[in-house]
């Protein structure tokens, strides 16, 4: 019966190529002792098509062969690929950070930031790709993670950290502004270093790299924070390092722009303000560096602020750790 | 959106699906293949279709319950299956299993059926 072929052949081409053609062979054998049950003498093709229909698509009933599923990588093994991925990801763009910082620190040349960044970006697919790949390859070859060695005590799972959850939008907001920023910054300084154009601020220019890449720190560690889902004593740490970085940064550039700004005999805010409705070029470069400063010493003065909130939740949290160390459950009498 | 009749397919799903195993391990103690089972099972009441099946015999299978074999000798190739060694001690403990279980879940329903 030709719509059976069809039928099984459809069948055939969603089953594991090991067991196929003995499936194929079994099913053939119980659909026609079927069709001969149902029919008098030679069957019709509309009793075949009923039989068929009942039988479920093709789909349906090659997926019934795979009682756990099909995966690429499997619920077994995805807890292991997204720890191993975590680390290789985390790897592969901590080891360029700190090439890059060793060859800025260490050789004459100037980084090129949109290279560098473009380079460390494209590296993040390759990574994770790979990982997958090997996970998949691990997942055909049937190899499972072991059940643990270990008995499990619930008496060592780990104290609650008393964080309150980080708002996902609040998180994704900052890497959105982060991502930004970063793109103005990158895009500036681009254009200021191929034209030497009037955008370009030469007193500035040598920290941009660093401050990029103190932008950059700061979105990875953001999306840490949103991966984790809480603040974790790694992350403050690492915020931390990094706002004590930009501070310096922002320090440094706000002390150039200054010391320029005296030289040019500018002194405050409502000066600069006046100057950039003076008209003319030279007066209006140096209303926007009045501008610029005033936004740093604005970043400078949040940054600090959350630094000052950084170290005094870290400080609670050691506290907590140990009041909770010391002040063991009370003892049912 | 799941209807009630939806959910109610599913646990009556989930409530036959440990059955189905012991139902047919225990018409295995001799050989058939899969068409006969499913006219066997549906004489003794109880319905099961070939998407089931199937797979459910080569599961079996492959933990080592039943041992299977083409035989060609009929009018048309046949898969027979029947009970390993291990399949008729796992019958054994399932039977008993299962006759535990039916007293004491008798009891239970019996015993809220009084409360009311």
């Amino acid at each position: 019966m030709e719509l059976i072929e069809r039928y099984l052949y459809q069948v055939g081409k969603r089953l594991p190529s090991k067991k196929r053609v003995d499936i194929v062979l079994e099913l053939r054998s119980s659909l026609e002792d079927q069709l001969d049950a149902r029919s008098e003498g030679e069957p019709s093709e509309a009793q075949a098509a009923e039989l068929l229909t009942e039988m479920g698509s093709p789909e349906s009933v090659a997926a019934s062969y795979y009682p756990e599923g099909q995966y690429l990588i499997g619920p077994t093994l995805y807890p292991l690929f997204r720890m191993v991925g975590g680390i290789v990801l985390a790897a592969v763009i901590g080891g360029q950070l700190i090439a890059v910082a060793a060859g800025a620190i260490f050789s004459q040349e100037s980084i090129n930031v949109l290279e560098t960044l473009a380079r460390i970006l494209l590296s993040v697919p390759t990574a994770i790709g790979w990982v997958a790949i090997i996970f998949a390859i691990l997942q055909r070859a049937g190899v499972r993670p072991g059940p643990e060695d270990e008995p499990f005590d619930p008496r060592q799972l780990p104290a609650i950290s008393g964080e309150k959850p980080v708002s996902r939008g609040e998180q994704i907001f900052k890497i959105g502004l982060g991502v930004a920023l970063l793109t103005v910054l990158i895009v500036y300084y681009g254009q200021g270093a191929a034209a030497g154009g009037y955008i370009s601020i030469p007193a500035i220019n040598p920290y941009l790299p660093w401050f990029s890449l103190v932008l950059l720190v700061g979105i990875l560690i953001d999306i840490v924070i949103l991966w984790h889902g809480e603040w974790r004593t790694s992350t403050r740490i690492a915020e931390l390092v990094s706002n004590l970085f930009g501070l310096l940064l922002l320090g440094l550039m706000i002390q150039a722009l200054t010391s320029l700004l005296n030289a040019a005999g500018v002194a405050g805010f409502a000066d600069g303000m006046a100057l950039i409705q003076a008209g003319d070029l030279a007066s209006m470069q140096l209303g926007g560096m009045v501008l610029l400063r005033f936004v740093l010493i604005v970043a400078f003065t949040l940054t600090a602020v959350d630094t000052v909130v950084q170290v005094v939740r870290l400080v609670q949290e050691r506290l907590q750790n140990d009041q909770m160390d010391r002040t063991s459950l009370p003892t049912p009498r | 959106m799941m209807t009630l009749n939806d959910q109610y397919q599913k646990l009556n799903q989930e409530l036959r699906r440990g059955v189905l195993v012991l139902a047919v391990l225990s018409q295995l103690r001799a050989r058939k293949y899969g068409y006969s089972l499913i006219e066997e099972l549906t004489e003794g009441g109880l319905e099961i279709d070939q998407g089931t099946l199937y797979p459910l015999l080569r599961r079996l299978e492959d933990q080592g319950l039943l041992h299977s074999e083409w035989d060609v000798s009929g009018s048309r190739p046949r898969r027979y299956y029947e009970l390993t060694g291990d399949g008729e001690r796992a019958l054994e403990d399932l039977e008993a299993d299962w006759h535990a279980l039916v007293q004491v879940v008798r009891g239970l329903l019996e015993k809220t059926e009084l409360e009311e």
